[in-house]
C-alpha cells in the first residue's frame, strides 16, 4: 500500500476508522462489489482502497470509503461520467452528492462514499472526509481529449459520458440491445447533450483503434439502424427528429434528435479537429 | 422480430413493453399452454414507526400469501405442500448489506418450517456460505427468499439470481450481463430442491448508482411480498412493478442499466419457468394503493 493511502485520516467528526483496511484488483473486485464490478472493468480499473469509518459504540449507520485507481484521469472522468445525476460540491475536479452517495474524480482517481444506514446522520462527515481524500490526491491529468473536442454551445455539462462499453451509451440514450456500433475496451465513446433552439440534440462520439474500423463500424450502424439515409448518412426519423452520422479518420461521429438536417450538421461541423 | 432491437422500433411502436419485462397482464390473449400462478401480498401497516418491521403483519403476510398459492385454509397444510417433517430445509436468503432479506422475513418462514414439522437441526439459513455449509449439501428443500432490487450487470436481482452462491465462481456467469443464469439453477445442489420463492418488495431498488449500485433515494416502500413456486414468474411479476415504478418516477422509459434478459432467457432458452405475463395467474391480496400492476 502506497503513503497516499497511509496519510487518509482515520477519524472524522467523531467517526472512526473500523476493521482493516481492504485492496481489491481487477481479478478480486468481484470480491467486494455484488452489483457495479463490471462496470469498472469495462474502464482501466487497477485497484480499490477501501476504508470504513464508524461511530464509537455503534456499526450503523457506517461510511465506506471506496478509493478507485482508474489507471488515468481519463478514466478516472469516465467511470465518475457513466452515473452522474447530482449538482456538483465542489470536491475534487467534479463531484457530486446525493442520496448517501458522494463521488467525485481527482486525478487518476476516483472516489465514492456511501453512506449504510441513516444518510443524514453522516452527511456533513462524509463532506469532511471527502475534502480530506481531495487534499491528498496529486492534480494532474484534465479528462479525455475527446471530450475537449465537443462543441460548446448548449453543451449539458452534466451530461457528458465517457465510456468503452455500450451498456453506458444505452443507459443514457437507448440505441439498441445489440453492440451495433462495435463499441467495447479498444474504443472510446463519448456522449453528449444539448439544448439547442428548443431542441435536444445528442451528440456520440467513437473513436476506432483505425480508420478502416470505423468504416465498417460506421456502415453497420446505418444499415441496421437507418438504410434509408444514403450516402449523406442523414434520415428523417418516426419521431420527426433528424439523425446524421459521418466517419472521418478514425472517429466516427452521430447526431440524434436534431430538430433538422441543419441543426444536426451545425452540431457536427463544430466538432473542433484532433489535437487542438 | 428478427435483428437487433433499435430505438427505432420503439419510435414505430412495434416494441411496446415487451422489451421492458414482458407484455402486460389481460388485454391480449393469452397464449395457450402451462400456466402459473404467483400471489402478490401487501399491507401498508407492515412497518412500524421507528422504521422496523412488524414481525406480526409479516408472518400474517406471508401465511395469506402461501395460502392462497396452495389453496389450504390453513397456514400449516399450506406449507407442508412445500416441507415435509423428514426433509431437510435450506432457507437461501440475501445478506447484501444495502439492503439485505429482512431478519424478520426469515424468522416468518423458519417459525412454519418447524411448524410443519421440521426440526429445527434439520433448518439452516445461509447465503454466501451455502456451498461450505453441510446442511445446504444435504437439503432435500429449499426455500429462497430475498429483496428485489435492480442490478448494473443483470439488470434485477430477484429470486433467479439468489442461487448464484451455489456456484463456486460466480463471475463465471456474468457473461452476455448474465444471459443464462437460470443454468446454476441446474447444479445437483439446486435442481428441483426449490421449493417455495419468495420476493421481498417490502422496500425495494428500483435504480441504483455509484460502486455499490446502492442510493437511498430509489428504495420505495411498496410493502409487498410475491410469492410462488416458479421463480421465473416471481421475477417477471418483481421486474414488471419495477419498470412501472421507474416510469412512475422518472416520467419516461428509462431502460435499466443492463435489460434484464436472463427473465426472459430462463423460460425461452432454458424452460426454467415462465416469464410471459399472460401465462401468470396473478392473485393480489391485500392493498391496491399504487399497487402499479
Amino acid at each position: 500500500m502506497s503513503g497516499f493511502y497511509r496519510s487518509l485520516p482515520e477519524q472524522v467528526q467523531g467517526w472512526r476508522k473500523a476493521g482493516p483496511d481492504e485492496t481489491y484488483d481487477r481479478r478480486t473486485l468481484f470480491d467486494y462489489i455484488d452489483g457495479g464490478a463490471e462496470l469498472y472493468l469495462t474502464y482501466d480499473f487497477r485497484n480499490v482502497f477501501v476504508r470504513r469509518y464508524q461511530r464509537e459504540g455503534s456499526t450503523e449507520p457506517e461510511i465506506v470509503l471506496d478509493v478507485y485507481d482508474m489507471g488515468t484521469a481519463d478514466e478516472a472522468f469516465g467511470i465518475f461520467s457513466a452515473e452522474c445525476e447530482d449538482e456538483p460540491v465542489g470536491i475534487g475536479r467534479d463531484s457530486e452528492y446525493g442520496g448517501g452517495l458522494l463521488r467525485f474524480w481527482k486525478s487518476r482517481y476516483f472516489v465514492s462514499l456511501v453512506v449504510i444506514g441513516d444518510a443524514r446522520e453522516a452527511e456533513a462527515a462524509m463532506l469532511e472526509l471527502a475534502r480530506s481524500v481531495a487534499a491528498e490526491l496529486p492534480d494532474e491529468g484534465d479528462g479525455p481529449r475527446l471530450a475537449a473536442r465537443l462543441p460548446r454551445a448548449g453543451l449539458n455539462a452534466r451530461e457528458i459520458r465517457y465510456f468503452h462499453s455500450p451498456n453506458v451509451l444505452n443507459n443514457h440514450y437507448f440505441l439498441s440491445d445489440d453492440n451495433i456500433l462495435g463499441i467495447g475496451r479498444d474504443t472510446s465513446a463519448i456522449l453528449a447533450k444539448y439544448d439547442r433552439d428548443g431542441a435536444r440534440p445528442v451528440l456520440l462520439m467513437v473513436q476506432y483503434p483505425s480508420p478502416a474500423r470505423a468504416e465498417t463500424a460506421l456502415a453497420g450502424f446505418l444499415k441496421i439502424y437507418m438504410p434509408e439515409a444514403g450516402a449523406a448518412g442523414l434520415a428523417k426519423l418516426e419521431n420527426g427528429r433528424w439523425t446524421m452520422a459521418r466517419v472521418r479518420g478514425d472517429l466516427v461521429t452521430i447526431v440524434f434528435e436534431a430538430s433538422s438536417a441543419e441543426q444536426a450538421g451545425k452540431l457536427l461541423s463544430e466538432i473542433a479537429p484532433a489535437g487542438r | 422480430m428478427s435483428g437487433p432491437v433499435t430505438r427505432r422500433d420503439f419510435m414505430k411502436g412495434t416494441i411496446g413493453v415487451a422489451i421492458a419485462g414482458g407484455t402486460a397482464f389481460g388485454g391480449l390473449q393469452a397464449p395457450s399452454g402451462k400456466t402459473t400462478r404467483v400471489v402478490l401480498v401487501r399491507n401498508d401497516r407492515v412497518w412500524l414507526a421507528g422504521g422496523a418491521l412488524d414481525p406480526a403483519v409479516v408472518q400474517g403476510m406471508l401465511d395469506e400469501a402461501v395460502m392462497k398459492l396452495t389453496g389450504e385454509g390453513d397456514v400449516r397444510a399450506a406449507f407442508r405442500h412445500f416441507v415435509k417433517s423428514d426433509d431437510v430445509v435450506g432457507v437461501k436468503s440475501n445478506v447484501w448489506r444495502m439492503l439485505p432479506t429482512p431478519r424478520e422475513l426469515e424468522n416468518a418462514i423458519l417459525a412454519r418450517v418447524r411448524q410443519a414439522g421440521v426440526p429445527a437441526e434439520r433448518i439452516g439459513v445461509d447465503d454466501r456460505g451455502v456451498l461450505g455449509n453441510p446442511l445446504f449439501r444435504n437439503a432435500t428443500a429449499i426455500i429462497n427468499v430475498r429483496p428485489m432490487r435492480t442490478h448494473y450487470w443483470s439488470g434485477v436481482g430477484g429470486c433467479l439470481k439468489n442461487m448464484i452462491t451455489f456456484t463456486p465462481r460466480p463471475s463465471d456467469y456474468h457473461g452476455d450481463s448474465c444471459a443464462d443464469m437460470a443454468s446454476f439453477w441446474k447444479l445437483p445442489l439446486v435442481a428441483g430442491k426449490v421449493k417455495l420463492n419468495i420476493l421481498s418488495m417490502l422496500n425495494p431498488l428500483f435504480h441504483g448508482r455509484g460502486p455499490h449500485h446502492f442510493d437511498q433515494r430509489y428504495v420505495w416502500r411498496y410493502n409487498g411480498l410475491l410469492v410462488g413456486t416458479d421463480p421465473v414468474a416471481v421475477d417477471a411479476v418483481g421486474l414488471a412493478i419495477i419498470q412501472a415504478k421507474r416510469r412512475s418516477f422518472f416520467g419516461d422509459e428509462r431502460a435499466l442499466q443492463t435489460p434484464p434478459k436472463h427473465i426472459e432467457l430462463a423460460d425461452r432458452r432454458h424452460g426454467l419457468g415462465i416469464a410471459d405475463l399472460r401465462r401468470i395467474e396473478l392473485i393480489r391480496l391485500g392493498s391496491s394503493t399504487d399497487i402499479l400492476i
